[in-house]
């Protein structure tokens, strides 16, 4: 039993868990331990990209923390041994009590076989669980051919929950099925990095309808979250989001099906909401607001230029407030983003048609096979020349990745490595100077994730 | 030194440029389609065409709700929904704003009117719908989101009207479908101006007709989805929702235990079926219910013999000879016939494949939902079983899934998936896990 608890504490999250698994500290013991070792339990209890049973094995192979890593080691396998046991006690509970049901007190032979994505811990702590209520029922256990009863216990699943089926045969009478359904529990969030400029992203929000923008308030204290129906405020409580309050968009027509939009803080008021052929702003007379009018304001985009969005698509028609130098429109395009350089601002705009215009004021340079999607903004590192174009892109597991690409010489280049996400990036705003929000829409999950990405120049 | 590092970088990566990716969908252009079946009817209420109906009735028509194959609801017409404890009672808010094809505006009245149910009755409350039964329903979204619970509004002369991304520009029955964007659809104008479909294309014509670029998306078989990844393209693959079965109808138990254990499912499926299956013992695929080792597919001659034996000891007039039919048009299911009489005779059942009118019928069974009591529910219906409505717990499925292959008289033989694969020029294509196309959110690259 030591060596498998062992086992089960540094193995939690090994290849064969096909989702991290969190380890929760459990019991009397969460306290006092969370103070002896709150680095290392911080850490490690979220379990959140697979390594961190890796990093414990490592501390202990240092030769002055071999004691102490030993004893860490020991205490979480002894306490990923009780959250297993624990989590699978309630189904454990109830198959044990149809089985006994069937079989009756006396000598059972129980087989437990595995057909689902439960690492093999789990199913050791299930076992475990499984006999401990059967023998509390009364039955003892045995070998076939001294058991009065042969249990065939089957771990397997479905898309929905684990499915735990025990084929049940008494002596020579006819096997009888029994069937528990077990909820599947929560996967953990996976972080990644890029290197050279490097990104790092931190989901902020998600939910089931399409996210078009995020920003946040008061430093970070506050958050605004853009959908098609509504601006939702939430404040940071209690190490999470909590909704203050939902303030709906009022629009008289269907939007677009790639629907698009913008929050921006306004000057005297909270949010301007920017939408195709609606704007909105927030008013505060009693209670805060959404007051909408169908209008084709123009957004705005870095540096003060604003563009007319087209009500009935999902891209900038072209049209500028200003002239950029000499350059007075521009064709039709997804995403702008300003590069300022010490004598001017290079404008690279991300077209319908698929090519790239960078905008010197003076020229109109098309850049034909520039690999990044329509997606893009400016973002502040302090690598190259300063300020660079953080775009979407496509990964090999068809997943879209954001890389950062400077433009030195008005040829791009590339400077991160990709960070990916776990879909298509559907919306990219630029934030602070070394700041953008990205959403993304999780196939896989069916739901909207909006994403704040930082962007740090690496040594 | 971080400036030689960013070059440096920058260098590399210059040389490892990423394939296009990422980009926004764009507008225009018309989409080729070519689907096997010969639909006859564009009217959701119909039965029959099950595969075609699934992927084109959303082009045209919209449920209150979508399920997905976790299960999970998704807002259609309606935005919200409720449920008593009991699940005998739901409410429906639905979704504002929303006009049929010519301009009528959706109404709690002409949802109703459409949601005709031997097991509830659909009634209006002020804006609302309401769905009472006396039974419980927990699995009434996954019933309201089959094909045939489309909201339809029949006009005076008999023409269909609904609220889906597409209208219909012109209709040729079983061989032709030409479909204009909804430029007022509630979820936003698709990104293609159209959609052509043509019916009734051999799973080779099909290829051939993609090959030369003469059409962006095809059906692929699930014979052949091994060939065509071998080849490097990537066919979009659902997860199984096609079951094969012998369907020999009540009466027959004994013969068909016997057939069930003599046929040897694993080799067919490697051979025939080139892995593009599963092998099934039970009715309903291992994805959904979770039980299918409870339903072996081994071989197992002596056991078989055996059963026939005890069949005949029952019943003596039982006889050692059956006929089996199949779809004289699907090549894939006389071949699978075929190899279902060879692999009879092990057992001492003679099996002879005709052409119609057989004692066992092999069927294809489109399982028509991701709920396995929905799913169970239609496989009774094309069986003629009644199946208890308002399942879900996988116990009960177990024993409603024995049941139905016992009073069917079916016989599970695989699960195929449906695939499809798109041409060069089509982007955003992704054909959902229960194998509907929503070529709604589809855009075509280049001129």
């Amino acid at each position: 039993m030591a060596s498998y608890s062992l086992i089960a504490g540094v193995k939690a999250c090994d290849a064969h868990t096909p989702k991290c698994r969190p380890l929760p500290l459990v019991g009397m013991t969460k306290s006092a331990l969370e103070g002896l070792f709150s680095g290392w339990l911080r850490d490690s209890r979220p379990c959140r990209n697979c390594k961190d049973g890796a990093a414990l094995v490592r501390l202990g192979r240092g030769r002055s923390q071999h004691g102490l890593a030993c004893a860490v080691m020991l205490i979480f396998s002894l306490l990923g041994s009780a959250h297993a046991t624990s989590v699978w006690e309630d189904p454990a509970r109830e198959l044990a009590r149809k089985v006994a049901e069937s079989t009756g007190p006396g000598a059972v032979a129980v087989e437990v076989g595995n057909r689902s994505s439960l690492s093999k811990a789990d199913v050791a702590a299930v076992r475990t669980a499984l006999e401990g209520e059967l023998a509390k029922s009364g039955v003892h256990f045995a070998d076939r051919e001294r058991a009065e009863a042969v249990v065939v216990v089957t771990l397997s699943e479905n898309v929905r929950e684990y499915v735990w089926l025990a084929e049940i045969a008494v002596g020579k009478n006819e096997r009888s099925v029994v069937v528990v359904a077990v909820p599947r529990g929560e996967a953990g969030v996976v972080q990644a990095a890029g290197s050279g400029v490097v990104l790092r992203k931190q989901l902020l929000w998600t939910q089931e309808e399409a996210v078009l923008d995020a920003v946040m308030l008061d430093s970070g204290a506050h958050m605004a979250v853009l959908d098609g129906s509504r601006v939702t405020l939430l404040h940071w409580e209690k190490g999470k989001w909590q909704k203050d309050q939902e303030l709906p968009v009022q629009h008289g027509r269907a939007w677009p099906r790639d629907l698009r939009g913008r929050l921006v803080v306004g000057k005297d008021h909270l949010l301007d909401v920017y939408l195709p052929g609606a704007f909105c702003q927030t008013t505060q007379h009693g209670a805060m607001a959404l007051e909408c009018v169908a209008k084709d304001e123009a957004w705005p985009l870095d540096d003060g230029l604003r563009a007319g969005f087209d009500a009935e698509r999902n891209y900038f028609t072209g049209a500028i407030s200003s002239a950029v130098g000499k350059i007075t429109s521009v064709p039709a395009f997804y995403s702008a983003v300003a590069l300022p350089r010490e004598k001017y601002t290079l404008w690279v705009f991300a077209g319908v048609d698929g090519t790239v215009h960078a905008v010197d004021g003076m020229t109109d340079q098309v850049w034909h096979a520039v690999p990044w999607g329509s997606d893009a903004a400016a973002v502040h590192t302090g690598c190259g020349a300063g300020w660079q174009v953080a775009a979407s892109g496509k990964t090999d597991t068809g997943n879209d990745e954001l890389k950062v690409y400077d433009v030195p010489d008005r040829e791009p280049m590339a400077m991160s490595a990709g960070l990916s996400f776990p879909g298509r990036i559907t919306a990219l705003w630029a934030g602070l100077e070394s700041q953008a929000v990205a959403v993304v829409h999780n196939e896989e999950a069916s739901r909207y994730e909006a994403y704040r990405v930082l962007f740090t120049c690496g040594d | 030194m971080k400036r030689i590092a960013c070059c440096l970088l920058a260098a590399i990566s210059w040389l490892t440029w990423p394939a296009w990716g990422g980009v926004r969908p764009r507008y225009g252009g018309t989409l080729r389609v070519t689907m096997t079946e010969s639909l006859r009817s564009l009217d959701p209420a119909q039965d029959g065409n099950a595969a075609a109906r699934t992927r084109v009735t959303p082009l045209l028509f919209d449920t209150l709700v979508r399920v997905d194959a976790e299960g999970r609801g998704h807002p259609q017409l309606a935005v919200a929904w409720q449920a008593d404890r009991s699940f005998k009672k739901w409410q429906f808010w639905l979704r504002p704003g929303v006009r049929f094809w010519d301009g009528t505006p959706l109404t709690a009245e002409t949802v109703v009117a459409g949601l005709g149910h031997a097991q509830w009755k659909a009634r209006v409350n002020g804006e609302f719908v309401v769905i009472e039964s006396e039974a419980s329903l927990p699995g009434l979204l996954a019933e309201l989101a089959l094909a045939r619970n489309a909201v339809v509004r029949r006009g005076s002369t008999g023409q269909l009207m609904g609220t889906g991304p597409f209208v219909i520009k012109s209709f040729v029955a079983g061989k032709l479908l030409e479909l204009a964007a909804n430029e007022a659809s509630w979820g936003g104008r698709p990104f293609v101006d159209g959609v052509q479909i043509e019916f009734g294309k051999t799973l080779r014509e099909q290829m051939v007709a993609l090959q030369l670029g003469k059409v962006d998306l095809i059906e692929v078989g699930a014979e052949q989805i091994g060939k065509v990844e071998s080849e490097g393209r990537k066919a979009q693959v659902s997860f199984p929702v096609e079951l094969v079965a012998l369907v020999g109808g009540p009466g027959r138990t004994k013969e068909l235990e016997a057939l069930s254990l003599a046929v040897d499912r694993k080799s067919i499926q490697s051979v025939l079926l080139r892995g593009g299956s599963e092998a099934a013992g039970g009715v309903l695929p291992e994805w959904m219910s979770g039980t299918g080792v409870l339903f072996p597919v081994q071989v197992d001659v002596e056991k078989g013999r055996a059963a026939l034996k005890a069949g005949q000891a029952k019943a003596p007039a039982a006889t050692r000879a059956l006929t089996l039919s199949c779809d004289p048009g699907d090549g894939l299911a006389r071949l699978l016939a075929e190899r279902v009489a060879l692999n009879a005779r092990e057992v001492g059942l003679s099996v002879q494949v005709v052409s119609s009118g057989g004692d066992l019928h092999l069927e294809r069974i489109p399982l028509g939902s991701g709920d396995p009591g929905v799913a169970l529910e239609e496989v009774g219906r094309a069986v003629g079983v009644k199946v208890a409505p308002g399942l879900s717990a996988p116990g009960e499925i177990y024993l409603a899934e024995k049941k139905l292959m016992d009073e069917g008289g079916v016989v599970p033989l695989f699960h195929l998936p449906l695939a499809a694969l798109v041409g060069e020029r089509v982007r955003g294509f992704l054909a959902d896990k229960l194998g509907g196309w929503g070529l709604e959110e589809d855009w075509m690259e280049g001129p």
